[in-house]
This record gives structure tokens, sequence and C-alpha cells, in this order.
């Protein structure tokens, strides 16, 4: 997959959970419009990402959503039960079309979600009270502010597609766009029973459908379209204002005005492809590695720049709006040296606002913070544009308000054309930038030569005529070379005499430059008029095929004529011979710079990748530990060294001490790296935990449940494997808790206990163990019927203690006790939750107490890649048992044991408890057993007491070598069926020892 | 063959401007920030500094005042983006030779380093 389109789908996901977890808390504190705009703005985001992938069934959908939430956000409607019902729903949609999305698959709306959404937030504008039929009676007719600006919104959208379509008469994409621009409004427009709309749309979108079918699209009624784009605006301007509106029939499409717009626009791109070949300007070497470099950096900014504005509308710091400024301004640096003029120009004004904010010019509120965000989305737009190989000839939506909030007219792109005589053999660029350097210069002169000079004006001096003589030897202009010659050696002087050659110095520049500006960059100099009236007046110059039509002096196909004759540079030079057609192809290609970008498209990832997000942090501790690492390893070698030139046991010993201090040194640091390595895989759990707000309320919404979800220890950090594993069975854990645990409220209230459930959710670090803690103060779980369904099952119950009982709904085929509920039919049973926690090498603890609740505890260890093992032997072969299974070590005598029946059995702290040769359990059947008879009567016997899960049993064993740290590593996968062992490691001296699993013994 | 330093916290700019000056002949090495660039530019002989102003750690400014205090001959050409008179001043009375505003273009950026080389 697309690096692009991952990121989208990762960023898409997470905004919808947040918004989803936002509901939930905005539902809990209606006051707090904070929640509601930061759900708007995920929901925007998404929203607008949608877009620039051109995901337009998501990007509309969404639209609708956002309607939605804005009204919401604005007051204009409550967050009823039903609403946020909706919302939901409206959240798992867009999820459902990513999921589709992500997998190629045509994603699907929700047309009637979509419908509902409008009918919430458009019905009760202002006053509930009145009918929701506006438009019946036209006394007083309601104006749908909603819809009118969405409805324009398309329509501007609408315009542009036509507008591009007329040059592009082949991209069908683009009808399809108009289409569905079109058809939003009419959709808008019949929930809105504005039948005027309707009706005039209706047409134009029937012909668009019809057209959208034709498999030539080349022939494609544009007068058509644009007038009935054009009455449509008119419609829709005139309900906008409340008049009545009377439909005119549709006039034919001849003698319409469009199709000479068509040869303007026409005349339009044929300037700019003309423009284009004339920027003949040498491109350096930029190569795949720059534009790769370029794009990751720019999406990295964008992303830091997304999480800095969030902080800072939360704490209003100045680190994230340095954060902010910093990204602007880099990606503003970046494109600008890629040429990408439009990328420039808009981070220019999104860094200007950024420095506003800073001098605290302005105040920071949600319209401010609206608008970063919309730059950002713009900067991520063209971004991903420029990462398509697309070039962006206009600037995204919301530059102008950009521009207007941060006070700038837009970048203002530098361009002196200049000629003095000396400066003629030169070429051009050289010309520019000699005289660039050499105004430059002459300010800096002009500046700093204002008697008395101090020291520093002397430095400045020097330095600039340094710089000045270098440029005029390099463009060999002698004239000016021998008055920097005498200045410089005046430097030293009296300041008079120096002034003097300064001031020769000066007025010969001025000389240099004495060539007329166009006349509105003097104006914009003498501050007569300012860059904005500049550029305003410049937008308002015509082609002049198009003035000298409008004047009369030529018709319309004289200009598509001429248009036609018109060639690009390249071939008009190849025709009069004065290059080869091949020097302008390569010309052309150094030019096309957004063909490098395109080449390094193809470099897919074709294989999913895991990502996650480390801690920067952590990263570093962990470089500065390898760091360490290398430096012991020196001494090593050092140490090593020395033991070649050692005479004597004292020697040797002080040697060895030393050898000895490394090695400490050595498993320290060996030590930290492991912890560090560790700390790198590790997340705060709440991410997981903040899903089952929803699960929670799923359930309570559909049963009329009250339940309330408590969260504790969201900060706990565990293993993201770990996480990941935890995530489903945890899911049915919650919804178990509310469906079975949780009581109705009337069953609760009889009970005498508070109409609201509760289920607490926590998570904490005890040791090395992670435990992870879910109890209700529900019903508890009823044993009696859990004993009988057991028997039912064939399960002898018979001297089973209640922890045994309780286990039972581990076993498959017992999870689920009412199987009335769909809610915890879906999903994993409880016997997946056993068999996950065993994975992890974790363990389950049940306790419940009927009418109070039930409370399930997981221990889970936390060391996942290393364990403590207890090293033993057992017929001559070295097995490491999971150190956190033993419950202790003991030597006993072999008449200790009892035999029962085929086994033997020992007295252990007052419990009967199992006892059998570790060997016994790894043979083949077949093979021979060893009993207590083989054993010496007078030898002591090593006995392991092993505690898994609710069972306690002995191991007898040759002997108890040590506990150790293990380096675990999985079987290959040709033994990885073997049950018994869960994975091997190498010792120092080179042997091997297998890690036994000891639930499977 | 002359060498230039190039002080750019943006990598992408470091890389981008090493390599454009290296095709145009010279040597170039890259610094990411004034504490960097200090260091190298104390310990190495360079013909030109190209310095961007806005940089973490060190800023531009702040390097090429420090650098000046040893060395007023290397020329130093700042760059930044931002056009205000005030930046510019700054970094002329910090000790720069010549101050570009972004946007250059590239081969404009050489022949700046290459007058200044002489």
């Amino acid at each position: 997959m697309d690096d692009f389109k991952r990121e989208f789908l990762e960023e898409a996901r997470e905004l919808l959970e947040k918004a989803g977890a936002d509901i939930l808390q905005a539902e809990a504190n209606p006051d707090d419009k904070d929640v509601m705009h930061s759900i708007f703005r995920s929901i925007h985001t998404v929203k607008g990402n949608a877009g620039t992938f051109e995901v337009d069934v998501v990007a509309s959908f969404a639209h609708h959503l956002e309607g939605l939430l804005d009204a919401l956000r604005k007051n204009q409607l409550e967050l009823e039960p039903d609403i946020a019902d909706l919302i939901l729903s409206g959240i798992d949609r867009i999820s459902l079309m990513l999921n589709a999305f992500a997998n190629d698959e045509e994603p699907v709306g929700d047309d009637e979600l979509v419908a509902q959404f409008c009918d919430a937030y458009q019905q009760n504008p202002d006053t509930n009270s009145s009918s929701s039929s506006p438009n019946e009676d036209n006394a007083e007719m309601v104006i749908p502010i909603e819809f009118m600006s969405e409805a324009d919104n398309a329509l501007a959208s609408a315009k542009t597609f036509l507008d591009e379509l007329k040059v592009d008469l082949k991209n069908r994409d683009l009808l399809d766009d108009l289409y569905t621009e079109i058809h939003v409004i009419v959709a808008g427009a019949r929930m809105k029973d504005l039948a005027v709309i309707v009706t005039v749309g209706g047409e134009l979108e029937k012909t668009l459908a019809r057209l959208k079918e034709l498999d030539s699209p080349e022939n494609l009624p544009l007068a058509e379209l644009q007038s009935g784009l054009e009455r449509l605006s008119t419609t829709l301007t005139a309900v906008g204002k409340g008049e009545t509106v009377i439909i005119e029939p549709a006039t034919s499409p001849a003698n319409q005005p469009a199709p000479a717009e068509t040869a303007i626009n026409e005349a339009e791109t044929n300037e700019i492809k003309t423009d284009d070949n004339e920027t003949g300007m040498l491109l350096p070497v930029i190569d795949e590695e720059d534009i790769a470099a370029f794009l990751s950096d720019a999406v990295e900014h964008i992303e830091v720049m997304e999480r800095a504005v969030i902080n800072y509308e939360k704490s209003g710091c100045r680190d994230s709006l340095d954060e902010l400024s910093r990204g602007a301004h880099t990606i503003k640096g970046d494109a600008d040296y890629l040429q990408l003029e439009i990328t420039t120009g808009f981070a220019h004004v999104l860094e200007s606002l950024l420095v506003r904010l800073r001098q605290d010019e302005l105040i920071p509120d949600s319209e401010i913070i609206d608008l970063l965000l919309a730059g950002i989305d713009g900067l991520k737009y063209l971004i991903n544009e420029f990462s398509k190989g697309e070039t962006v000839h206009e600037f995204p939506a919301g530059y102008e308000k950009l521009a207007a909030m941060a006070g700038e007219d837009g970048i203002t792109i530098t361009d002196t054309p200049a000629n003095g005589d000396e400066l003629a053999n030169l070429p051009e660029d050289m010309r520019e930038v000699f005289l660039d350097q050499v105004m430059q210069h002459k300010d800096i002169l002009a500046g700093h030569s204002k008697p008395p000079l101090a020291p520093e004006d002397r430095e400045i001096i020097t330095r600039s005529l340094s710089g000045l003589e270098r440029a005029s030897s390099f463009v060999d202009l002698p004239t000016l070379k021998r008055l920097l010659l005498r200045a410089q050696e005046l430097l030293k002087d009296d300041e008079a005499s120096l002034l003097t050659a300064i001031g020769e110095i000066v007025s010969f520049i001025d000389g240099l430059t004495g060539d007329p500006k166009p006349v509105g960059e003097i104006l914009v100099a003498d501050g007569k008029i300012s860059n904005q009236d500049l550029s305003e007046a410049l937008e308002q110059q015509k082609p002049l095929g198009k003035i000298l039509m409008e004047q009369g002096k030529v018709s319309k196909q004289d200009l598509s004529q001429a248009l036609a004759q018109q060639k690009p540079v390249g071939e008009i030079l190849v025709d009069q011979g004065k290059v080869a057609t091949a020097e302008v192809h390569q010309a052309l290609k150094k030019q096309g710079l957004m063909e490098v970008a395109q080449t390094m498209k193809p470099r897919a990832i074709e294989r999913e990748t895991h990502t996650m997000r480390v801690d920067e942090l952590k990263i570093e501790e962990f470089s500065n530990l390898v760091g360490e690492l290398l430096v012991a390893r020196n001494s090593y070698e050092y140490l090593i060294n020395n033991l070649g030139n050692i005479n004597g046991a004292q020697e040797l010993a002080a040697q060895a001490k030393s050898l000895k201090e490394n090695l400490h040194l050595f498993t320290r640091l060996v030590g930290n790296m492991h912890h560090g390595v560790m700390a790198m895989r590790m997340i705060p759990i709440r991410g997981i935990f903040q899903k089952y707000t929803r699960v929670v309320r799923d359930v309570a919404r559909k049963q009329k449940k009250e339940i309330q979800l408590i969260l504790k220890g969201e900060d706990t950090e565990v293993d993201k494997k770990v996480a990941d594993t935890l995530s489903e069975p945890l899911i049915h854990l919650v919804r178990n808790a509310c469906d079975h645990g949780i009581e109705s409220p009337t069953v609760r209230e009889a009970a005498g206990k508070a109409k609201k459930g509760t289920v607490t959710l926590s998570a904490s670090q005890l040791g090395s163990n992670l435990i992870i803690q879910i109890s209700d103060d529900g019903a508890g779980i009823d044993k009696e019927k859990l004993v009988a369904k057991a028997m039912n099952s064939g399960i002898d119950v018979d001297g089973m203690d209640e922890a045994a009982v309780l286990g039972l709904i581990f076993h498959a085929g017992l999870s689920t006790m009412d199987q009335a509920t769909n809610i915890s039919g879906r999903g994993v049973g409880m016997d997946v939750v056993r068999s996950t926690i065993d994975s992890l090498n974790g363990h389950l603890q049940l306790s419940s107490n009927e009418g109070t609740g039930t409370e399930l505890s997981m221990t889970i260890p936390m060391t996942m890649g290393i364990i403590v093992i207890l090293l033993i032997e057992a017929n001559g072969q070295s097995y490491g048992l999971p150190f956190e299974h033993v419950l202790e070590t003991i030597k006993i005598l072999p008449s200790e044991l009892r035999k029962a029946g085929d086994g033997l059995i020992f007295h252990y702290r007052g419990q009967v408890i199992e006892v059998d040769f570790l060997e016994n359990r790894l043979a083949q059947p077949d093979d021979k057993y060893r009993d207590r008879d083989c054993l010496n009567p007078a030898q002591e016997i090593s006995l392991v007491i092993l505690k898994i899960g609710s069972t306690t049993i002995g191991f007898i064993v040759d002997r108890f070598v040590r506990n150790m740290e293990m380096a675990v590593k999985p079987l290959p996968p040709t033994l990885a069926h073997i049950e018994e062992i869960s994975g091997a490691s190498i010792m120092g001296d080179g042997r091997l020892i297998l890690l036994l699993n000891t639930t499977k013994l | 063959m002359k060498k230039v330093l190039v002080v750019d916290d943006s990598r992408f700019v470091r890389n981008f401007h090493t390599n454009l000056l290296k095709a145009a002949g010279f040597k170039a090495d890259g610094a990411m920030d004034g504490v960097e660039a200090l260091e190298k530019a104390l310990s190495n002989k360079y013909d030109l500094i190209l310095s961007d102003i806005n940089m973490p750690n060190m800023d531009g400014i702040v390097f090429v005042e420090k650098y000046r205090q040893s060395d007023n001959e290397t020329p130093i050409i700042m760059i930044s983006t931002q056009a205000e008179a005030a930046n510019k001043e700054k970094a002329i009375q910090a000790g720069a030779n010549l101050y570009i505003v972004k946007p250059v273009k590239p081969n404009t950026l050489v022949l700046h380093v290459k007058m200044l080389v002489g």
C-alpha cells in the first residue's frame, strides 16, 4: 500500500476512534463544548483527507455528518441519546467505508443515514416548535441556512469542475465529480422540500447522469451544462434571499455564450503551456532521494503540526506554536527549492499567521484554530498532489482567509530585470544574481557609512567590500574592482576619504541599475498601492485574445485559429533549425521535475507493515546505552591484550579482577539495554481501554440498562503486542459484564442497588506482572446453573472447590450461559479468553458472589522475550521451567511419595498433589515409564512444585541447576507443533535448553 | 577545490544544497545547527559558509556572531525566508557578507556562492 494512503488510513482510524470516545464524553458532560469542537475537527480532518485521496463517497458522507456536528457545536441542537446514536452510526459507517477503501474495494455510503443527519440538523434550527415544512406557505419562508451554504459550496465546486471539463473534455472523472456536486444540491433540496431547486437541479442532474453513461464524452453539450449551472445558481441565490422563484422552461443550448468561454479557456491553457516552456531555467540534479526526503520530511512535519495545533488549543503553550512555526517554515523552504511556488506561498501565509500569533497580535480562538487546521489540510493536500506527480496551479481552499488573517498579500516573487551597458555581455541569470548582490552591498554600504564610523561599521564595510570585490572579479568588471581596491586600501585610513570612496561605489552601482521597473512595482515601492492592489489589478488583466475579442477586433474564429497556430517555443526553435528535437526533449525533461516524482511512485509497499510510534526520548536513551556498550567492549580488548604480558600470580589476579569488573559493567549495560528495548515496545493501555466506553454504551442502550464504565490505571504501559492480543478478549469480557452481569434498572432497584450499574476496568503493574481487572456490581455468576450445565455436558463436578467451579465457564461449550442475547454471542468465547491469556503465559482468577458481582483478574508477565527460568536436569537433558510457575523446590525421600493407582501423590502443605517424573510427561507414550520403584530409597530426590492456574503439581527431576534469565527464541517451524515446548535458548557454554510449556505438561 | 559549509536544520535542504554545490564543482559539508556548524567551521578551513537563520539549538545569527570572533575573512551567506529588513540587518551585523531571501532558484544560489567565493 502506498505510504500516504497508509498514513491517511491510520490517522483516520485514530481520529474516528477519538471522535467516538469524545461523543461519549460529550454525552456525559453536555456543557463541554470543547469536546464538540474536537469531534467536529476530527470528522472534518477525515473528510478533508478523504477528499484528498478522492474517496468522494467518504468525503461527502463525512460532510453531512460534519453538518450535524456543526449544528451541535453551535448549540443549535441538543446532544440527545438518539443524536449520539446517529453520530456513532455515522462514525461506524465511515470506518466501514475506509476499510473497504483500504482493501481496494468500492466504499458504500448510507443514504438513509445521510437523510437522518440532514433531518436532525435542519429540522430544528432555532424554532423547534414550528412544523417542519418550511415552504408550504410563502407568508414566512424559512431559509435553510445550512443547506444554502452547503449548496453554495457544491455549486462553486461544480463550476470549477465544468471549467476544467471544458479544457479536458476526455476526463470522465470530472463529469462524475460534477454529477456528485449537483446530486448533493438536489438531494439536499429534496430533503428541505425546496421544489424549485429540485426541479432546476434535477434537470441538470438527469442530463449529467445521461452523459455519464455515454461512451464518447467528447461531444459534451458544454453550453447546455453551463446554462443549467447558471440557472441553478440564480435559483439558489433567489431562494437564499427568500424570493419566490418561477421556473422558466430551459432555453435551447444554441447561441449561448458558453462556447466563447471555452475558447478563452483553451487560450489560457495554451498560454500557460508556452509559459512553462519558456522558463528554460537550469535545474540542478534533483534526484529521487531528494524528493523522497522532501516528501517524508513534509509528512512528518505535517503530522507534528497537527498534534501541535491540538496541543496549542488545549494548552496555548508557546512550544506548540514554535513547533508549528518550524514546520511551516521548513516546508516553505523545502518547497521553495523544488520550486513549488504554490506550496511555498501557502506555507508562507500560514507561517505569517503563526508569527502574528507568536507576537500576540491575534487571539487563538476556535476560528483561528480551525484556520490553522485548514492551513495544515491545505499543505497536506499540496504535498499529496506533489507526491502523485500532479501540478497544482491554484492555492487550496482557505488561502484567502489565511492570507487575510495573516495580514499578508501573498508571496511576492522578486524579479528585477536589469540592463547596465557594462553588464550587457553577461548571461541573464548571472547578471541578475550579480545585480542582486551588488544592490545588497550598496544598501549595506549606504546604511553603514554614516559618520562617525563605529568599529562594527568598519567590519561590516570590510565584509561588504570584500564581497563586492569577489563578485566584480567574477563577472569581470574592472571599473568597479578598481574603485573597490581603493576603498579597501583606505579602510584603515581616515574616515572622510573612505566615505568618499564608498560614495563613489554607491553611485557607480546606481548607474549600473538604471533600468525602468514595471509600473506596478514602482507604485508599490512608492507606497502608492499595496501588493494586494497590484495582484488584484494583475488578476483583472485578461489574455490578449480575450481583450481583442471584446473590442470586436477579432472574431472568435480568428482567435481560435490563431491559438491553433500558437506553438510552444521549443517547436518554433526546431522549425527554425536552431535546435534539434532531441535537445528540446532533453530540456523539457529537465523542466519536468514532476517526472522524477512520478518515476519514484512504483516503489509501493506490498506487504502490510506493522508500525508503532516510539517516544524519541526512549530511542535517545537507547542510543546512549549502545555507546556505553561500545566503550565497555573496547575495555575488554584492552584487558585481553594485557593478559599476554602478565608476570606472576599477583598480576594475574589483578587482571582477573579488572575483567570481572568489566563483566559487571557489561551485565548492567545489557540489562539496561534489555529494559530499553522493552520500554520502546511499551504503550499506555489507554488506547485500548477507551474503546470499551463505546462497547458499554452500546450494550446499555440496546438492553435499556444504565451502566457506567470506570477506567483505572490507563497510563499503565503494556507491551504493544500484549496490548494488541488483549484487545479482543477484553471486549468480550466487558460485554459479558454488561450483558450478563449488570441487571436491568428495575431489578437493581428491587435488590436495593443503585439504578446505574458499574463496570470497572483497571490496569496496574505488580512487580513484573501486568494485572488487568474487570469487575462489575451485577448479579454474579449463578453457580448452581453452572454446575447443572457442567453435569449435562458430562463433567463430574464432585470435589470441585468454588474456584474450580467458576473456572468451568472458561471451558469451550460452557462459555455462554445464556445464549439469548446477541451481544455476548458475537466475538470470542470465554475459552478463547483463557487460551489468549495462556498464550501470554498469564493466568486468570475469577471470583463471583451471587448478588454482588463478579471480578476477573488477569495476571500477565510483562517481560516478553526474556523470562526468568528455573534450570533443571531431567534424564540427562537440561530444561527450563518458567519461574513464575514454580512454587517451591524441595528435597524429599522417595518414601514420602505415595502410590495412588498408576500415579504418585504427595502431601504438600496439607494438600494432596499429583507427582510425576518430568521425563514421563515428555516421553512418547510407548517409552518405558519411570516410577517410584526405580528410585534409591535412601537417596533424596529433587521435587519441583509448580502452580499452573489452579492446579498444583510436583515433578521429580534429576537436579536443580539454578535460575537464570533466558532470551527465548521460538522453535523452528518443523518443531513448532510440539506443544510441550514453548521455546529454546542457547547457554553460555553452547548447550541448548528447551523451555517447557508448563500448561501443557 | 573550494570548500563550502552548508548549515541548515532541514535534512532536505542540507542534502540538496550540498549536492547542488558538489554538482557545481565544490566540496561541501553539512551541519544541522549552529552548534555543529561552529564546531566544523572552527576546525576546518572553508571558503564559504552558507547558513540558514532559523534553527534549533543555536540559530544562524548566534553562530555567525560567534564564528566572526575568530575569523572575519571567510565569506558568509545567510539565507532565510524572512524577508523583513530587520532580519537582514541582523544577519549583516552578525557578520554575514550577503543575505539571500528565499525563494531563490537553485542556479541563482550557486551563482551567488560562486560570486562570493570569487
